[in-house]
């Protein structure tokens, strides 16, 4: 039967040459990860040793420090929202509000804001005009005299459309898109705006860094003791940020080719987010999609700009803490990658965008979204040679080895840099959860991580439409002046017209 | 089927191994020598601390060791932005007498540009009048974390005589000062700079003729009302109108509504109409009242909005005049952003 034994050496050719092309695949991809964090780490030293010299006293005190507008989207927040919204108000900048979007909550997001803030109505003209899906309801302001603006819309099941309310009412020259379970550092803001001030010809967005709040102690919206939490799944999340979240984005910050600045923590000059008409409504990564159509839109211009990362604020958020809640998020980040790959393919190696052309976004077709369909494939193969008896089983551990013992590699190369420059975990019981976290991690969590990206790609790839979808959060310990249920003052309502246009005229100011 | 030796356990795994140990003990050995020192640095700054008042008195520490002293020295130059008057006299003297000084000036020639900017950073805290002229040149830095640093350390000696660099330094074509960072300087050198903004307010460069206007502005400075008044009539440039008129409104000088008036009425850009309408509510001149009630229908949405709020506050009685212009705009808005519909409480005041 040489027909048969014709095909059996063509399977058997096959899956010899996939396994090797799969273990290939992921030395190249460490490889990879290894040196954006080795060039991260060269930024981290500088910014470091820089630091004594950052001059924030005289940013906050300089009257010409661009205002800054926060926009909160939030739906079935009612958990943390008040201590997110309470930490915004109070982090230390010269001139800030807040502008809160309730994208049609059906839990008490609205009445817990109300209640804290003392929320007013109030009629005010939104000075942007980006079109919107959900129509607004109703606007309203805090009666404490807080700078707060709660935006109440129908909801459209999609957050870039609660993002593009907040920003018709933005009236600072730069707007900060936070996310709502998320507490930001006292001086987060002046981090994030610093690059606006020393670079104001060139710098068009800036992006925070992100960390994980589970486990951490927070009294009053300010994180006071940081510890890794119990949650193994958590544990991993929290390396997961810092690898690629911190040191992967500040490499490529350093390289020029930053493609996502977190919608959890992006700081943008409005003028231009208002003419590249808001955020994209129709997709799921529109945090993403927002920094890569500036690119686009500057670039095509042959107009000089820089988008930067800057490694050292810090925004705390809420990751999920149960398996189920990780499994949708992460399809969702990868249903909108693949939405963003296909949006963006025109730039996909085109030398005229540069490295966001020429290395961003071929490392993010060929490493983030092919990532789960090489890895799931080689799990096959590597079953389908041990079944058909081309492997042995020592062969397959020693590899398996090898290609988690250089994954392992990065992970602790990413703790290092931590160690050696922010060091947020002071306990040795932590470091050594993060270490552990790092093996941890390769033995299921891997796998289904590439499971549920490779479902999300699919979903992508068959055009299904974005489903937001909400994500339960456990919140954040209660905010004391919400525990005791006083409303902070009286609603002024004599003149609302008057409080409106008050604020516009601090925009102008 | 395929076999991997001893050779691939030998080049491949045991190094892999031995790497990621050495990567973890170095953390651990990193983490621990920054406990040891930190807890060293406390103690060590805690005993010195007490001799820290005694400097802020005049008397200088003579039973201190070495490390004693340096820990001082750190205490009093992180202390020393803070202080004013004969304390920080006195903190200036003994970092003199230590030879910080002298050091810190040698530092601004080194080659390494962190040590440059932390030399013109320390100069500017120790309110060196004597180092001004060589922090100057290190407005053309190569580094322009350094030039920053330089223009910093240039307001906090307060050098009057430094405002002409720091202007021209902004607009420097291939080595500028961040605008926002030079502007704070001047302001920090407070009304003795004032006549240099004004000499420039006539000058070739549209970036620094609104930038000095600005200024001129936050430091109240009255004299410059007149050049105000005259380019809101003449000036060509729309970032240059509305800083002459913010400028106006912040000094407050009623002498400024006819020309912003006229400015509010007849500039085409929406951004200087704005401005105009505020300066004209931060001046609070009656005589703007008319002026601002014809706003109200300004074709920019947010001019409109602008003069709504100046003129409630202005004149009260017209709140039902600016309430219902409020209401149209919103309408507008709504349906430009793609709202088909309005609840009442967007005009009503309830949810």
């Amino acid at each position: 039967m040489p027909g048969v034994t014709g095909l059996i050496g063509l399977v058997t050719d096959f899956v010899l040459w996939f396994n090797w092309f799969v273990l290939s695949y992921f030395l190249l991809l460490n490889t990879v990860q290894l040196v954006i964090i080795l060039i991260a780490a060269t930024d981290v030293g500088s910014s470091i040793r820089w630091a004594p010299n950052n001059g924030f006293d005289e940013l906050f005190a300089n009257p010409l420090t661009p205002g800054v507008t926060i926009v909160v989207p939030a739906y079935n927040e009612a958990t943390g929202i008040a201590q997110s919204v309470r930490a915004m108000l109070n982090v230390r900048y010269p001139l800030h509000e807040v502008v809160v979007v309730d994208d049609g909550s059906t839990d008490d997001t609205f009445e817990t804001l109300r209640r804290t803030f003392g929320l007013v109505p109030v009629q005010r003209v939104p000075p942007g005009r980006i079109p919107l899906i959900g129509s607004v309801r109703s606007v309203w302001a805090a009666g404490t005299g807080e700078p707060l603006t709660v935006v109440r819309k129908h909801g459209a099941g999609r957050r870039s459309d609660a993002l593009n309310a907040g920003l018709n009412y933005a009236r600072h020259e730069l707007v900060c898109m936070v996310d709502a379970d998320s507490i930001l550092e006292v001086d987060a803001l002046l981090h994030v705006a610093k690059p606006f001030v020393d670079d104001p010809r060139h710098v068009v967005g800036s992006g925070g860094a992100i960390r994980a709040a589970n486990g951490s102690t927070i009294e009053r919206g300010r994180v006071t003791d940081v510890r890794a939490p119990r949650s193994w799944l958590v544990r991993i999340q929290i390396l997961e940020y810092l690898r690629s979240f911190l040191l992967g984005r500040t490499g490529w910050s350093r390289l020029g080719g930053l493609l996502i600045i977190s919608g959890a923590f992006g700081l943008f000059r409005k003028d231009l987010v208002y003419q590249v008409g808001g955020l994209d409504p129709q997709t799921m990564a529109e945090d993403a999609d927002l920094v890569a159509t500036l690119h686009r839109y500057l670039r095509e211009r042959n107009r000089p700009y820089r988008l930067v990362f800057v490694a050292e604020p810090v925004c705390w958020t809420e990751v999920p803490q149960t398996r189920q809640v990780l499994a949708r998020q992460r399809r969702r980040w990868s249903h909108g990658l693949g939405e963003l790959l296909w949006k963006f393919r025109g730039l996909i190696g085109n030398p005229r965008h540069r490295t966001l052309g020429m290395v961003t976004l071929p490392f993010y077709l060929l490493f983030e979204a092919l990532g789960p369909v090489v890895e799931i494939a080689g799990l096959f193969c590597v079953v389908a040679g041990l079944l058909l008896g081309l492997l042995n089983w020592p062969f397959v551990g020693l590899v398996a080895l090898a290609a988690f013992g250089y994954g392992i590699l990065v992970s602790i190369a990413a703790i290092l840099v931590e160690e050696l420059s922010y060091h947020r975990y002071e306990r040795w019981r932590d470091l050594l959860v993060l270490v552990a976290a790092a093996v941890v991690e390769n033995v299921g969590f891997r796998q289904a991580h590439s499971w549920w990206r490779l479902k999300g790609l699919f979903a992508a790839a068959r055009g299904r439409p974005a489903v937001w979808g909400e994500m339960p959060r456990v919140g954040f310990a209660p905010d004391p002046i919400e525990q005791d249920g006083a409303a902070p003052v009286a609603a002024p309502v004599v003149a609302p017209v008057v409080a409106a246009v008050r604020g516009e005229l601090v925009a102008h100011a | 089927m395929i076999t991997l030796g001893t050779g691939f356990t030998s080049w491949v795994l045991i190094p892999l191994s031995v790497l990621i140990c050495l990567l973890v003990v170095l953390a651990a050995v990193a983490r621990s020598v920054r406990t040891v020192r930190s807890r060293r640095r406390r103690l060590r700054q805690e005993r010195v601390r007490p001799y820290l008042f005694e400097l802020i008195d005049g008397e200088h520490p003579d039973d201190l060791d070495p490390s004693g002293m340096r820990a001082l020295d750190v205490l009093a130059l992180d202390l020393l932005p803070q202080l004013r008057g004969a304390d920080r006299e006195n903190l200036r003297g003994f970092l003199a007498d230590r030879g910080l000084v002298h050091r810190a000036r040698r530092q601004l020639f080194s080659r390494r540009s962190a040590v440059r900017a932390e030399a013109a950073e320390m100069l500017g805290s120790a309110g060196d009048p004597g180092s001004a002229p060589m922090i100057r040149e290190l407005l053309l830095d190569r580094d322009p974390r350094v030039r920053i640093c330089a223009a910093r350390a240039l307001g906090r000696l307060g050098d009057a005589a430094s405002t002409g660099d720091l202007l021209t330094s902004v607009t420097h074509p291939t080595r500028p000062v961040p605008s926002g960072v030079a502007a704070m300087a001047v302001l920090r050198s407070g009304v003795a700079s004032a006549p240099a903004l004004r000499d420039r307010l006539a000058g070739p460069d549209p970036v620094l003729r609104a930038l000095c206007a600005e200024l001129l502005g936050h430091l109240g400075d009255l004299d410059a009302v007149p050049d105000l008044i005259a380019m809101l009539a003449h000036e060509a440039d729309p970032q240059v109108v509305a800083a002459a008129a913010r400028a106006a409104g912040r000094i407050g000088s009623p002498q400024a509504s006819v020309a912003l008036l006229h400015a509010l009425g007849t500039v085409p850009w929406p951004d200087a109409r704005a401005a105009a309408v505020w300066s004209l509510g931060a001046i609070g001149d009656p005589v703007a009242v008319e002026g601002l009630a014809q706003a109200l229908h300004d074709d920019e949405q947010g001019v409109a909005a602008a003069a709504a709020g100046v003129l409630a506050d202005l004149d009260p009685q017209r709140l039902a005049e600016v309430d219902c212009c409020l209401n149209a705009r919103m309408l507008a808005a709504a349906a430009l952003s793609g709202a088909s519909v309005l609840t009442p409480a967007l005009v009503g005041g309830s949810a």
